[in-house]
């Protein structure tokens, strides 16, 4: 197999197995034919045409899907972008925090555990386990409640998760569409984070004095409270998501701690 | 889908005239495109077999041949009745649109102008 080939073969991927199985062999032949004498490399055009070919025909396979599975796979894309979100806003976080915040702390922990526990049902519910999908996401709920994390996103994703595992009559259709979501959200969740000035927080070392784990600090009382409102006042481009799953829509500003 | 009213595609219209001839296959299609359009068509692979998917759906590309060389499946297309209609009826439409402008290209200035001064004379 010529490195030429190697190379299309593994653009075409991009296209579902079934439709592989029928046309890669075809596609493959003219694609050989159109290229250049010598040409080792897949011409930029011609791999931006079999990429978007293969979402195109990926999107063809998903419409031809019933509407209950259609509705399952967009409750699935929902979930998968607010999990993208939140990671980035966390990431941000720990990186605002700075090397001197030791981890876990109590509330990345409690976010953490719930985080795994939604991503767990999340997972539970692609690979139809509705027993191990329906008492994780119980327990993730109830941690988020308990540790009051829960904020609009996530209960609406939770409640997503829940229809999908009451309704579930049958398999998912098997596309990686959702989890594309995740590192899309992701990157979209740190574009977000430069835009609300989290980096001139770094640079003014800001993090220093907002850290809650620097026990000379002057802005850290006892009070939690108090901490948080003393993060809140010492920078105004603080990140006001704190350790919690509320995402970007917050209706609290809790800081780093409750 | 198959009766549309819009305007097809320069590549859709063009991947159907490669056809007019009698059924190619992919390569040849891609070819014949280039040629038919002065070069102006230059469809990717990718592009290619999108289009005749969604043109096969459509009934105006059907599936006629299948031969194997260098190990490789390779398939013939033709036109199907449906998609010869589409064509002239397409072909027929830029024609309309083109004698439009060409019409009043060849006829001189002080033509349009008097016909144009009574609709103006009246409003």
């Amino acid at each position: 197999m010529s490195p030429l080939e190697h190379r299309y073969r593994r653009l075409m991927r991009a296209y579902p197995k079934q439709y592989r199985s029928a046309r890669a062999d075809e596609m493959l032949g003219t694609l050989l034919d159109t290229a250049a004498p010598g040409q080792r490399h897949p011409t930029a055009r011609e791999s931006a045409a079999l990429i978007l070919g293969g979402i195109r025909a990926r999107s063809a396979t998903n419409a031809n899907m019933p509407a209950p599975a259609s509705f399952r796979l967009a409750a699935m894309l929902a979930c998968s972008t607010y999990v993208g979100i939140w990671t980035a806003m966390q990431t941000r976080q720990l990186i605002a925090v700075g090397p001197d915040a030791p981890w876990p702390h109590a509330t990345t922990t409690r976010a953490a555990i719930t985080w795994v526990a939604l991503v767990g049902a999340t997972i539970a519910v692609w690979f139809v386990r509705r027993e191990i999908a329906v008492p994780v996401l119980v327990g993730a709920l109830t941690a988020a409640l308990f540790w009051n994390l829960a904020g609009p996103p996530l209960t609406v994703c939770m409640l997503l998760l829940a229809l999908l595992t009451a309704a579930r009559t049958e398999q998912l259709p098997k596309a990686w569409l959702w989890w594309s979501c995740v590192p899309v959200a992701f990157i979209a969740g740190l574009r977000a984070g430069d835009s609300a000035g989290l980096h001139r927080v770094r640079r003014s070392g800001a993090w220093r004095r907002l850290s809650p784990h620097r026990q000379d600090s002057p802005y850290l009382p006892r009070d939690q409270r108090g901490g948080s409102a003393a993060a809140a006042g010492a920078d105004r481009t603080a990140p006001s998501q704190g350790g919690d799953l509320t995402g970007p829509v917050s209706r609290r500003r809790p800081g780093w701690r409750r | 889908m198959s009766g549309r009213n819009v305007a097809m595609r320069e590549p859709t219209y063009f991947v159907l005239a490669s056809l007019i001839d009698g059924p190619l296959h992919g390569y040849a299609i891609i070819k014949r495109t280039g040629e038919l359009s002065g070069g102006r068509v230059r469809l990717a692979t990718g592009t290619l077999y999108t289009a005749l998917d969604r043109l096969t759906a459509e009934g105006y590309v059907t599936q006629v041949g299948e031969e194997v060389v260098n190990g490789r499946t390779r398939r013939s297309y033709a036109l199907t009745g449906t998609g010869t209609a589409a064509l002239q009826a397409e072909a027929q439409r830029m024609a309309a649109a083109a004698r439009v402008v060409m019409e009043s290209a060849v006829s001189p200035p002080g033509a349009r102008a008097r016909r144009q001064r009574p609709r103006e004379a009246t409003a």
